[in-house]
């Protein structure tokens, strides 16, 4: 009896190595590194090509789930996702960063940068048919600016003391307080300026289905599940659309994104997993593209400022020297991100040229040791459960100085609840939409909202320069102040700028002619008009 | 028996009552709050945090919101979704006939499989077939289902490509669809659970046969199937009922796993996803609605308990 259980198990190990070995084997090799900085691509062979079609269906493997529709709160990734697709703003940056017209045709600002007229492009007209006016232009910053709307960008707009005025059907100006640089990034911010039609609103001000004036209009809503967008015949760009129908369905994990981009269950995907990226640069898959780009984004890793251990500018230098952005790179993103000392992609206008602060682990030591804290001494690093691989890297490196690294794993609202309170001694940070120097910078000056993310870091001199930078509006002169900001940043081991996320997406060999954009969430839409001339060849 | 099942529902309220307290309570005890997961990822400023939470009704205090829940619960009304805006009852219904429908047809499939499994090796104890069917039920245990199921994707929807990797299409919509994406969560579910069943159900028959009445019918002469299956089978079931029961009451609010495995929009994902988000109004809907779903399935259980054994009587 005993024989023959030992007979069936050795048939299950020879049935399992059987089913091992069985595995497709992989495309025949075709190295593809990632450029520094050009998009990196793993892509079939081409077919031979043929015209665009127009109709049919684009599925799309979205990341996140959608937690406010109202474009005017919305913040997190899902949202913009969708309404990007949706809603559209006066102005946008396109793919080299400069801002172009999308509702707005043109602008003239006056020389004090104080006065800013818009005209509206003629004849662009909501899902619902009406024409867009001076008159709904206002109504939308009027909303922002109304304090029980809580919209996103209220107080940016009533720091500036912004007023919208209406001087004809087709022509709005705003006057702002002081001269200020970075109004255009603002105004197109993460589609958080929308202008999308007031019946968007219910009477208790919930939007259920945004009414806006993009290429597709909102049909189905499916919550955690799908959402369904279909082509808005009216688009103001003739001939687009080419697709009839946009689903995004919500499929949070990134194994499951990837099966179901090779079974073809999706006809695109976002975030893969990093270590199948790596695997599918060197060896495309002949079915899909997969394709890696650069856009300014950071992680960053935050020290708390106001209480032991990093209230000490030495402890605090001794994390930036024992820090080691390379080794971080490697073991969480498999090399594909970008280091950096500032959120900018190399090539941007922005990227200033500071020296990056290099590891150094005697320093490091040297500086713990003046910091005259105790050996193990302990820290608190506040981490989503998503981040414990990154905060174990961290850990070891750090526990090479004198630090003992302990973990505090929360969920997304915990760690904002936490983080906002700074209740930690260390935590990573992300930020994409970065458009202008202002914005991740604009952290480090206490009367942000967002200063907690940069450890609630105060700083006499950093915020006169911060104050200059946003005052001031040529180009090269606020080059200088910024470049004084980075440095500070370094010298005073603010915030530890970590690297360049590497953002992915696939696509498969059916889907054609689309082009990502700017930033990870505006990659379909916007000024980059990405999933607009897309056809699907199916 | 009708006095029974009318006594069972009247002290469902109660425990209902004492259930949402605590679920009200308890999601508000949590670090972070709904403000914090929709707005709050770059910091706000009092003014919005204020207008957020008076929109949603946070700045109340706890008591006045939960006697306005109650109030409106009373009368059908779960209240609104904080993140999809729309009634918490229409979310849930949304997603309940995909979450039946999944425990179901794991169920099914589990009990398609361990009843005959455990008979074998019950009847035939200590044989290659018992053996088989063991090792077989411990792969079901053991195995974790995001295992069992991406390696189910994997042969069956990526190699072979015959079945699809993700999603949930209504069976009054298109049957046949709906069977296809269906095979593989349920059977990645009713693996698992036909491996406890399995093992349950052969314990339970190897129990009755060593009983004095099955020596009594054997020795009256009754043919061998006749007492297995009239008589050891039907006692030997109570105890794998009460597993079914149990296991369909988890399946209903904890197939979350497989879930997010086979993107299944299912009512257990809404739930921890509506944790996550401190989504108030979905958490205590589904809770409520999980709650009622389960006390109706114990009742069913206690109802099956006397077609099986005669003697057990409600009441």
């Amino acid at each position: 009896m005993k024989s023959q259980g030992i007979r069936i198990l050795v048939l299950l190990l020879v049935a399992s190595w059987v089913i091992a070995a069985c595995t497709p084997p992989p495309a025949p090799a075709a190295p593809t590194q990632p450029a520094a900085q050009a998009p990196a691509t793993a892509a079939p062979k081409a077919a031979a090509p043929t015209g665009p079609k127009a109709g049919g269906t684009l599925t799309f493997a979205m990341k996140e789930d959608v937690t406010s529709l109202d474009p005017l709160k919305a913040i997190q990734y899902g949202d913009i996702r969708l309404n990007i697709l949706v809603a559209q703003q006066l102005v946008a940056p396109d793919r080299t960063g400069k801002f172009v017209g999308v509702l707005a045709e043109s602008w003239e600002t006056s020389a004090d940068g104080k006065t800013w007229t818009f005209k509206l492009r003629p004849n662009v007209k909501f899902h619902n048919g009406q024409v867009v006016t001076a008159d709904d232009v206002k109504w939308i910053f009027d909303r922002i600016l109304d304090e029980k709307a809580g919209c996103a960008m209220r107080s940016t707009y009533a720091g500036i003391k912004l007023q919208a005025e209406v001087l004809d059907p087709s022509t709005i100006r705003f006057t702002i307080q002081s001269g200020m640089g970075p109004f255009l990034s603002y105004l197109s911010l993460l589609n958080r300026t929308a202008i999308i039609h007031r019946d968007s609103y219910d009477a208790e001000g919930k939007v259920t289905k945004i009414i806006g004036t993009g290429p597709f209009m909102m049909d189905e809503v499916k919550p955690g599940q799908s959402y369904t967008l279909v082509k808005n015949p009216n688009y103001w760009k003739a001939g687009e659309p080419l697709l009839d129908r946009v689903v995004l369905k919500v499929i949070t994990d990134p194994v499951v994104r990837l099966n179901a981009l090779r079974t073809g269950e999706v006809d695109m995907a976002e975030d893969l997993p990093m270590s199948d990226v790596k695997k599918l640069l060197a060896n495309p898959d002949p079915n899909f593209t997969v394709q890696i780009y650069y856009i300014n984004s950071g992680e960053r890793l935050v020290m708390n400022h106001t209480r032991p251990p990093f209230k000490d500018k030495n402890a605090r230098m001794a994390v930036q020297y024992a820090f080691d952005r390379n080794q971080y790179n490697e073991a969480i993103f498999f090399g594909l991100g970008q280091v950096h000392n500032q959120p900018f992609t190399p090539d941007n206008v922005w990227r200033l040229d500071v020296p990056m602060v290099m590891p150094d682990l005697k320093k490091a030591r040297d500086y713990f040791k003046a910091s005259g804290l105790p050996e193990g001494t302990p820290v608190k690093f506040l981490l989503m459960a998503n981040q414990k691989d990154r905060g174990e890297v961290i850990q070891a490196m750090l526990s090479q100085v004198g630090f003992k690294v302990e973990f505090d794993i929360v969920d997304s609202a915990a760690w904002n609840s936490k983080g906002q309170a700074l209740d930690y001694d260390l935590l990573l940070g992300t930020m994409t939409g970065i458009f202008d120097p202002d914005r991740p910078y604009g952290y480090l000056t206490k009367a942000s909202g967002g200063n907690w993310l940069v450890g609630g870091y105060d700083s006499p001199k950093m915020n006169e320069l911060l104050a200059a930078g946003r005052a001031e509006v040529d180009v090269a002169k606020r080059k200088q102040i910024y470049k004084q900001v980075v440095e500070l940043v370094q010298e005073d081991a603010a915030t530890i700028y970590v690297l360049g996320l590497p953002w992915v997406e696939a696509w498969r060999n059916t889907v054609k002619d689309y082009r990502p954009g700017t930033s990870p969430a505006l990659m379909m839409m916007d000024a980059s008009d990405g999933l607009n001339k897309t056809w699907i060849d199916k | 028996m009708l006095t029974y099942l009318v006594r069972r529902a009247l002290t469902l309220l109660p425990i209902l009552l004492l259930m949402s307290m605590i679920v009200f309570a308890l999601i508000r005890m949590v670090p972070g709050d709904t403000i914090d997961v929709m707005y709050g990822s770059e910091g706000m400023d009092e003014v919005r945090r204020a207008a957020l939470a008076s929109e949603l009704g946070l700045d109340q205090p706890i008591v006045v919101q939960y006697v306005r829940w109650l109030w409106r619960a009373m009368r059908g009304d779960l209240g609104h979704s904080y993140r999809a805006g729309m009634p918490v009852l229409q979310l849930i219904g949304q997603r309940l006939p995909a979450t039946l429908l999944l425990a179901f047809a794991a169920l099914f499939l589990s009990l398609l499989i361990a009843l005959p499994l455990g008979l074998i090796a019950a009847v035939k104890r200590n044989s290659g077939a018992d053996i088989g069917a063991m090792i077989f039920a411990i792969l079901g245990i053991s195995m974790p289902n995001f295992w069992s199921g991406i390696l189910l994707v994997l042969v069956f929807a990526i190699w072979l490509g015959w079945l699809p990797s993700i999603g949930y299409v209504s069976p009054f919509k298109d049957f046949f669809a709906a069977l296809r994406h269906l095979i593989l969560p349920a059977v990645t579910l009713g693996w698992s659970l036909a491996g406890t069943t399995t093992r349950l159900s052969r314990s339970s028959l190897l129990e009755e046969l060593g009983k004095d009445y099955v020596r009594t019918a054997r020795g009256k002469g009754l043919p061998e199937r006749a007492v297995l299956l009239t008589h050891a089978l039907r006692n030997a079931l109570i105890p794998t009922v009460t597993m079914v029961g149990l296991q369909l009451g988890f399946l209903i609010g904890g197939a979350v796993v497989v879930e997010t495995v086979f993107a299944w929009p299912g009512v257990g994902l809404l739930v921890v996803d509506s944790i996550f988000a401190r989504d108030y109004p979905v958490v205590q809907g589904i809770v409520l609605v999980i709650a009622v779903l389960v006390v109706l399935i114990n009742l069913l259980v206690d109802v099956i308990y006397t077609v099986l054994d005669p003697r057990i009587r409600l009441g």
